[in-house]
């Protein structure tokens, strides 16, 4: 007997509910690519902070160094090697810059990880990011056993101990385990590890407002010296003046441009959104969401970059 | 251990000083006595700034407070008076204070 149309209307309202279904739930879970956009763009956000930190901390003992032979010249002291080398001399020792070059590292590879437990693959994408967050910590502990004990060495050895032990969850494909380990590192270490080196900033920072402030003082003297000589050269007052005028703006700029730190604070809000997403439903607007707090991450570092080039860059006048 | 906000708060402190002395000496009148005696202070508290600052300093809360407190206190009474020349002896006397609390904090030995 031929089936009515009434007959087949049942089944095909069950197909239809079948299709709707899976194409929800198809939605509900953010494909694989997806999650490329953001680990791209926290690795780019995490690449330009660092290398601004980078920058600052490198810069530090040169400002250092050239405020000493300065203060030598304007008195007219005889100046030495021991005058301007070692530690006395310095804002940062070599092994400490290198231990926070290799925890801001650490850090970035951790955001990494953490993303990439957080995807709908996690089992293939985190044993990657698991090898090379687990290289750069070997590097870090390796690069603390020569730094002096400090607040700094004691907060990256807990963020050090704890992650590590997320790279061997996530090594032995332990994805839940792993990734609770790393949500629990973003809340008790990475954020306190940042916030010392935002410190460090600061310190390197009010070392270069002294320093500067010491230049003015420097070029005014040489102006007063030129202006008292019994028969004041005009060529030389000039050359003195231009000093104070481009010693005066350094100084002025300095206060007027922000520094890395909040770069830092932008690594940390990053952060903390890749926590909420990695506790959260993982939803495609939830994923959105993240990729929304990653941009204005990737923006922020850019904007902080573009300031720390401008400090930098010698003014002309 | 000290909070963050205490050690930052005192280089900062220390930087506004080291900033106020050097406004200080400008001054075209000062003789070539005074003017080494300021450059002496100007050097011994720039090298106190710079020690707090290299060494991850570890001194205890309530040392930094205090510190951080006496400095903020008598940097706000050199500003006050900054601009006046019948002022600047007791000036100069308040940041000599200020370089010997500072040096005692960083166990910078000699002190004032």
């Amino acid at each position: 007997m031929p089936r009515t149309r009434s007959d087949c209307a049942p089944a095909r309202t069950s197909r239809i509910a079948l299709t709707l279904l899976l194409a929800a739930l198809m939605a509900a879970c953010a494909s694989p690519a997806s999650y490329t956009e953001p680990i791209t763009k926290f690795q780019k956000a995490s690449t330009i902070v660092i290398e601004s930190a980078r920058l600052e901390y490198g810069a530090a003992n040169t400002y250092e160094r050239n405020a000493i032979i300065d203060r030598l010249a304007s008195r007219k002291q005889r100046l030495g090697l021991p005058d301007i080398s070692g530690p006395d001399h310095e804002a940062i020792g070599p092994n400490d810059l290198r231990a926070r070059m290799l925890a801001l590292d650490a850090l970035a590879k951790h955001g990494e990880f953490l993303l990439a437990l957080a995807s709908n693959d996690a089992s293939k994408r985190s044993k990657e990011s698991a090898i090379k967050l687990g290289d750069s910590l070997g590097r870090l502990s390796e690069s603390l056993k020569t730094t002096a004990d400090s607040e700094f060495k004691v907060r990256a050895s807990n963020f050090g101990k704890i992650a590590g032990s997320a790279v061997d969850f996530a090594i032995q494909t332990k994805i839940t385990e792993a990734l609770n380990q790393a949500i629990e590192i973003s809340d008790a270490s990475v954020s306190a590890l940042i916030r010392q080196i935002r410190r460090d900033m600061e310190n390197i920072y009010e070392r270069r407002r002294s320093i500067l402030s010491e230049a003015r003082v420097l070029a005014i003297n040489a102006y007063n010296e030129e202006v008292a000589q019994p028969n004041a050269n005009s060529d030389r007052i000039e050359k003195a003046a231009t000093r104070v005028k481009q010693t005066t703006f350094a100084f002025e700029k300095l206060q007027l441009l922000v520094g890395v730190g909040p770069g830092l604070d932008a690594m940390t809000d990053a952060h903390l959104q890749l926590v909420v997403y990695a506790r959260s439903t993982k939803s495609p607007q939830q994923l959105s969401d993240l990729i929304d707090a990653v941009d204005v991450f990737v923006a922020r570092a850019v904007i902080i970059s573009e300031a720390i080039k401008a400090i930098d860059r010698p003014s002309k006048e | 251990m000290f909070e963050f906000s205490d050690h930052s708060e005192l280089v900062a402190i220390i930087g506004d000083v080291l900033t106020d002395l050097d406004y200080l000496r400008t001054n075209t009148t000062l003789s070539p006595e005074r003017k080494q005696d300021l450059d002496e202070l100007r050097d011994r508290l720039d090298a106190a700034q710079l020690k707090l600052v290299r060494d991850d300093f570890e001194a205890d809360t309530a040392a930094i407070q205090t510190a951080t407190q006496e400095v903020k206190g008598a940097n706000e009474k050199i500003r006050k008076t900054i601009e006046r020349v019948d002022k600047f002896a007791s000036n100069i006397e308040t940041v000599a204070k200020i370089v010997s609390i500072v040096e005692r904090l960083v166990g910078i030995a000699d002190g004032f």
